[in-house]
């Protein structure tokens, strides 16, 4: 009697929790607005958008008393930061939206609700025996979870791909200069063919720019030559909490830039800096001569189509493009390894510039909890993520590389595989290593090298009042424990 | 004479009917009255309060007293801002008024009335062009590889001429400067042909009967007629070349190269959107919001002085 009793109490607890969480999903309710970024962009890539609509209605097949309100992606020439600065304010951004990670993190709890708990969870959408089934989490690879955290230790979105970057060349333009990039050995190799190849051609080698606020891929090139000035170093700059035994070299995390720049070992003054700064003036000196004034990214692309360069630097996200619009011959390579005779401490290989970059980032604003959307937001995000979604929305814009476990990369990796295997970089972006503010500030004093307003050691000194400065800023806001008082 | 008098009686001996209690035009301006306080006051006043304090976008901030205004002293930035937008103003300022006035001439001193018309429309069309395309198109102009003024230099053989415009200190402000060549068009224009065009012919007939030639007529009889006019046509511009940020943003990619062409307006929005420096941002407003007041003063009071056509 005893034993059957306690039977229909189980029986009875199991049909609570299953009939809760039924309910809770049946609860589900309410209008969800969603920023996708390139996924939804009907002005650009109508057919992915026009999918995004098909898996927007699916979901709401799905939990009939939903509506999702897809938003436009932003046209290139608006700022979107301010856009969502402005809807922040108010109350109003959208309810799932994307950012750049380095971006998000340093907003932080104050506009973005943490994730990991949720990440803890499991997706009902991933299929049983697909990672991320049983804890969303898992269906994101470690890399990628590690590489988006925010500084103090809490995740702020759901990077669902990725983006790696290449030169693409014209290889008609270096057939003619007798230039084969699969010989470049070194950074030496590389520079001296731009060079004659400028010589011969009368054409800008390198397309790319750089500006004094915000992003341009004069980034990458500094993400590079100051991972190769420091790169003998980094074992002393890691911090034990960010180690990862999967990943023993890896970009360094804000925290710990601030650390090892407060603690004297990272000094902009230092000698290897001359290294640091004598090749980024070589590279410059490949761009073309306007590369101050030129406004964005895109704006290479004609250059590059009307042979007014030889090559661009730039990411997967132009594959489609540029296989549909590129009247010329072209191939994706790399810059060469950078040797100890190209700086005493190099490291003898190259470093990739791929990341989280992309445009599957997604985290849930601070005020869809205030709205009592966050159930709602978690769910729709899950189902987004899930490899049946997510990997149709990869495939057909074919921009940026799945993430999700379960998805297939698809053909727009082509030109990228040997790109991929190469070690990160040791620095992220310069708005990504202490504060927005200390990146701008960085590319200024770069930038006024570049163009003669100052000389090497001006530079030098400058650049070590930024990294002091950005230092002491981040440990105010983030008030580490170890942060001098 | 009483209260109820002077509501009856405009004038000695006129009787008119009293329509309406004398509140009730007010009550029609409070509608007004109420936007105008709430969008324009009150904000306006919040930003001075908030300079002084280091508000960062979320509710709440701490008083820190002149800290922000101290900071702003010291920022290199801030004062190449200040110089850039001086100048940025004073060439605008003269260069506009300066071409207003000469389209405005040419096309009152036209006899052909359709002439005239025509040309208006011509100087007038392109109002209505939005700025940002003006300014993407500039943009455009002076691109330094496939840029329009570069393409023009080479294919008439001044390939010395050619330069980054937008990409090198030297001349990145006065390619800004130089937007909207030839600056006829505008509101400015338009204001100084209507005073032009309001002047009474009969002064213009009697300088012409005493052998005043064209340009001394300008310099001595239209000039001097219109100062009303050509005060607000250069209050306006200096207003708005102080509050520019729009070209610096967008052609110069936020204020480069190394803050060459960086303004108080756009760095203010760069410490607020950018930086979430609200409380910093608000005393740049204050500032730029102390210097517009304190050159429309400059400006009326030198309209005013020793003018003939208003009484003081």
């Amino acid at each position: 009697m005893l034993i059957r009793s306690r039977t229909a109490l189980f029986v009875s607890i199991i049909t609570l929790w299953l009939g809760s969480t039924a309910l809770a999903q049946e609860a589900l309710s309410g209008e969800l607005s969603v920023y996708l970024n390139a996924y939804y962009d009907p002005a650009n890539a109508p057919e992915t958008a026009e999918l995004m609509r098909q898996i927007a209605a699916e979901y709401e097949a799905l939990h009939p008393d939903v509506t999702i309100k897809l938003v436009d992606s932003l046209p290139a020439t608006q700022d979107l930061e301010t856009f969502l600065a402005a809807r922040m304010a108010a109350g109003q951004s959208p309810d799932i939206m994307w950012q750049q990670f380095s971006t998000r993190n340093l907003r932080g709890s104050s506009w973005w609700v943490p994730l990991n708990p949720y990440f803890d969870r499991p997706n009902p959408y991933i299929a049983e025996g697909t990672p991320g089934h049983e804890k969303w989490s898992d269906s994101l690879p470690g890399f990628v979870l590690a590489q988006t955290r925010a500084a103090d230790g809490n995740w702020y979105q759901a990077s669902l791909d990725w983006v790696e970057t290449g030169l693409f060349y014209n290889k008609t333009m270096l057939d003619e200069a007798g230039i084969d990039p699969e010989s470049w050995t070194s950074w030496g190799d590389f520079v001296g063919d731009m060079q004659s190849l400028r010589e011969t051609t009368g054409v800008d080698p390198l397309g790319m720019f750089m500006k004094q606020q915000g992003w341009s891929n004069w980034w990458w090139a500094d993400d590079i030559f100051l991972t190769v000035a420091w790169a003998d170093q980094a074992e002393s700059f890691y911090m034990g909490k960010y180690n990862d035994a999967e990943r023993p070299w890896r970009q360094l995390a804000a925290e710990e830039i601030a650390k090892a720049i407060l603690d004297e070992k990272l000094v902009a003054t230092d000698a290897r800096m001359d290294d640091y700064l004598r090749m980024s003036k070589e590279f410059v000196s490949l761009f073309p001569i306007d590369y101050a004034g030129i406004p964005s990214a895109d704006e290479l692309d004609p250059l590059f189509f009307g042979e007014q360069v030889a090559t661009v630097w730039t990411g997967t996200w132009k594959s489609k493009l540029y296989a549909n619009s590129v009247p010329f011959e072209y191939g994706v390579t790399y810059l060469p390894p950078i040797t100890a005779a190209d700086t005493p401490h190099a490291q003898g290989t190259a470093y990739r510039v791929g990341g989280p970059s992309s445009a599957g980032q997604y985290g849930i604003a601070q005020s869809a909890a205030e709205n009592g959307k966050l159930d709602l937001a978690v769910d729709f995000l899950m189902f987004l993520s899930a490899p049946q979604n997510f990997g149709r929305l990869a495939a057909s814009y074919a921009g940026f590389i799945p993430m999700v476990a379960g998805a297939e990369t698809g053909e727009v990796m082509g030109g990228f595989q040997e790109i991929a295997e190469l070690p990160e970089r040791l620095f992220t972006d310069p708005d990504g290593r202490l504060t927005l503010e200390a990146g701008d500030a960085w590319s200024q004093a770069m930038q006024a090298y570049f163009l003669g307003e100052a000389d090497e050691e001006a530079t030098k000194t400058r650049l070590q009042e930024i990294w002091l400065s950005g230092a002491n800023d981040l440990c105010q806001q983030q008030g580490y424990e170890w942060c001098p008082n | 004479m009483t209260t109820r008098a002077r509501d009856e009686y405009t004038h000695p001996g006129v009787r008119r009917k009293r329509l309406a209690p004398a509140y009730v035009p007010y009550l029609f301006l409070l509608p007004a009255l109420a936007l105008l306080v709430w969008f324009r006051y009150t904000p306006a006043f919040s930003a001075v309060y908030h300079s002084f304090t280091d508000w960062n976008g979320s509710p709440g901030a701490n008083f820190v007293g002149l800290e922000q205004y101290r900071a702003l002293l010291q920022d290199d930035i801030f004062l190449q801002s200040l110089r850039n937008i001086f100048i940025y103003t004073l060439a605008r300022t003269v260069l506009s008024t300066v071409m207003a006035l000469l389209g405005a001439e040419l096309i009152y001193n036209l006899r052909s009335f359709r002439a005239g018309a025509f040309w208006r429309m011509v100087f007038t069309v392109p109002l209505v062009i939005p700025a940002t395309v003006i300014f993407l198109v500039w943009q455009r102009i002076y691109a330094g590889r496939l840029g329009l003024l570069n393409e023009v230099l080479e294919a008439v053989g001044l390939s010395g001429w050619v330069q980054p415009w937008i990409g090198q200190t030297d001349t990145a402000l006065l390619a800004l400067i130089m937007i909207g060549f030839p600056l006829v068009t505008g509101v400015a224009f338009l204001v100084l042909l209507a005073a032009l065009q309001n002047l009474p012919s009969s002064i213009g007939e009697a300088a012409l009967l005493d052998g005043c030639s064209g340009l001394r007529r300008v310099f001595a009889i239209d000039l001097p007629s219109i100062r009303g006019p050509l005060a607000l046509v250069v209050i306006l511009g200096v207003n708005a070349g102080l509050q520019e940020f729009a070209p610096m943003l967008i052609v110069t990619g936020g204020g480069g190269p190394i803050n060459a062409t960086q303004s108080p307006g756009l760095y203010l929005y760069q410490q607020a959107i950018t930086y979430g420096k609200y409380g910093y941002a608000t005393a740049i407003g204050t500032v730029l919001m102390l210097l517009t007041l304190a050159f429309s003063w400059f400006i009326l009071r030198s309209r005013y002085r020793g003018a003939h056509d208003v009484a003081v």
